[in-house]
């Protein structure tokens, strides 16, 4: 696929529980503050904004109404999409792809303002669904049994999962959870909704996260390593649990095989290097291997019962730890593009892929039990990147001015009439 | 000196809702009133759904009342979840519950709030139909027996409103 569209800049807030001293506005600002940053552009070089939040979460009608300052979206276009950032990475994207915009920035917050069990409730319908309680927890628990059923599988692989994550996570700086877990304490770790247990379930998070894309042009000026867009396939299942086959998530597959025609890939184990995907909980990841194509149906475990998922393993998955180490909802997944660039430009650190990586993906999802799906494939230039000293979150330097009010394409266009 | 020294504002926001079923899924619900599952069955591919639905999602087929289907009350466990951990927190004041979450008319109800745990919920495939209906299934008794493949049976609410709930739980038989 022709690139045309590159990553050029991101910034994440650290993922926390609760961080009581802060607006939710300022979580915002300081993350896009910190995007801009280290892209060297400022806020009057972003065409246009796209967010992504719940109103539910945050108790209010067309809840980003409040936050367009802070995002810097005031006097230009901005939107919102109610589902994780990475879905608004592609209504960005695609905003790019019209030519009626150059630079986009993304910004994700999600704060768990009222406890995420609401929040999942009300995602429900009232009449079949919510006065049974269904909720995030109980939903994927019922998806994890159908999965393990279909596949006779016992619990240890998605354990095995679970200690894979934890232990990636232990080195990323801007993570929740950073304590290592062993298989044993995993599978001895109180059951919330069989077989879900307390270890297999990502933990309450806050957080937000900014990503800046640029057209072809502009991000060749922005950055010596931008991270292009490849391909990206999007789909969405059925509402009803009850009425799709929950063991095996079509429209994921579909998302994957869209992507890959855009990058020209026939098998992905081969020609991607590494992934992050969004696992809600541990069972998950192993329905994504398979749903990626990275696995055959049923065997997603081998790639952990292998190592070949860990972080010095042959196909790493979630060498950030995941959303097991922190899920702020709504973020979670632009947060997985967010360190597949990382990784791409060699800046994750401790927790850097050691291999030569030239392809990742990126999966995020939405809904219950992995109804919505979106996945990317990224690249970087064939020259490796040179290794980049991480900047420091929040400390804005010197800004760039890159010159992008000079509209190259706009003279252009006048000039043919 | 406290490092924050703002006050974190709490509140509760409750709103009234009315919600209508509409004739296909209202049928439905009408008919567990009736101790009745009704399917619908698509005149295209043949494939019944229960619980309803709108339209039959192999052919996009809008059902009418006429698709309608007489089911058994029981069928096979597909999956299953046992809930053991309190997910929520403690049930608030029944009045204001009811005024955020429940349909007016059902105030009353006693499930406004998930049940205590534990309880499982479970896909049941009834027999005859193609797709699973999500509901729950009670007491210790019954949750040791569940498995994938269980056979199970509804227990029927006796006061019953035309609510999803008239169906109280499914037992192991
Ligand atoms: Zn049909």
């Amino acid at each position: 696929m022709e690139r045309k569209v590159a990553i050029v800049g991101w910034a994440q807030s650290p993922i926390v529980e609760r961080d009581e001293r802060i607006h939710k506005t300022e979580m915002i600002s300081r993350t896009v503050a910190a995007a801009l940053s280290k892209s060297g552009l400022s806020i009057g070089d972003i065409d246009t904004v796209i967010s992504a939040s719940c109103d539910t979460m945050d108790g209010a009608s067309i809840s980003n109404v409040f936050v367009v300052e802070s995002m810097g979206a005031f006097m230009k276009e901005e939107s919102k999409v109610e589902e994780d950032g990475a879905y608004a990475a592609l209504y960005a994207y695609l905003r790019l792809l019209t030519g009626h915009h150059k630079t986009a920035l993304i910004v994700a917050h999600g704060r768990v303002d009222t406890p995420p069990q609401f929040y999942s409730w009300m995602m429900t319908d009232p009449f079949l669904l919510r006065p049974l309680g269904v909720e995030m927890v109980s939903a994927f628990a019922l998806q994890a049994r159908s999965y393990l059923s279909r596949y006779n599988l016992d619990e240890r692989p998605a354990a095995k999962v679970v200690v894979k994550n934890r232990a990636n996570g232990v080195k990323n700086p801007n993570t929740q959870v950073r304590i290592p877990i062993s298989e044993a304490e995993v599978l001895k770790s109180p059951v919330l909704a069989s077989p879900i247990k307390l270890a297999d379930a990502s933990p309450r998070s806050e957080g937000a996260c900014a990503l800046i894309l640029a057209n072809r042009d502009l991000a060749r000026k922005i950055t010596p390593d931008p991270v292009w867009i490849e391909g990206v396939g999007y789909n969405h299942d059925l509402y009803y649990l009850g009425h799709r086959d929950l063991a095996r998530p079509e429209s994921l597959a579909r998302a994957a095989q869209m992507a890959y025609a855009q990058a020209g890939i026939k098998n992905p184990r081969k020609e991607t290097d590494f992934a992050e995907v969004y696992e809600p909980f541990s069972f998950a990841e192993l329905m994504l291997y398979e749903g990626l194509g990275l696995a055959e149906p049923g065997e997603g475990r081998k790639l952990v019962e292998k190592g070949i998922a860990n972080l010095d393993g042959a196909y790493p998955v979630n060498a950030s730890g995941g959303a097991l180490c922190g899920n702020p909802i709504f973020v979670a997944g632009l947060i997985r593009m967010v360190e597949a660039a990382r990784q791409l430009t060699g800046q994750a650190g401790e927790y850097q892929i050691k291999k030569d990586i030239r392809r990742g993906l990126v999966h995020a999802t939405s809904g219950f039990c992995l109804q919505s799906n979106i996945v990317y494939v990224l690249g970087r230039d064939e020259a490796k990147p040179k290794p980049v000293k991480v900047k420091k979150q929040f400390k804005a330097k010197a800004k760039v001015k890159v010159k992008t009010k000079a509209r190259p394409t706009r003279r252009k266009k006048a000039r043919r009439k | 000196m406290e490092s924050n020294q703002y006050r974190v504002l709490e509140g509760n926001i409750s709103v009234p809702y009315r919600w209508t079923p509409g004739d296909i899924y209202g049928r439905f619900l009408g008919g567990l009133k009736e101790k009745k599952i009704l399917g619908f069955r698509c005149p295209e591919c043949k494939k019944v759904y229960a619980p309803a639905t709108d339209i039959c999602t192999a052919c996009y087929y809008g059902f009418k009342p006429e698709d309608q289907v007489e089911l058994p009350d029981a069928g096979v466990v597909k999956s299953f979840t046992v809930v053991r951990a309190n997910l929520w927190p403690p049930k608030p004041d029944p009045e204001v519950v009811s005024k955020a979450i429940a349909p007016t008319k059902l105030v009353d109800h006693p499930l406004l709030w998930p049940p205590d745990p534990p309880y499982a919920l479970v896909a049941v495939r009834i027999e005859g139909a193609d797709t699973d209906f999500i509901h729950m299934v009670k007491g210790e008794k019954n949750l040791g027996k569940l498995k994938v493949g269980s056979k199970v049976k509804a227990v029927w609410g006796e006061q019953r409103e035309g609510y999803l709930l008239d169906l109280d739980h499914f037992e192991v038989v």
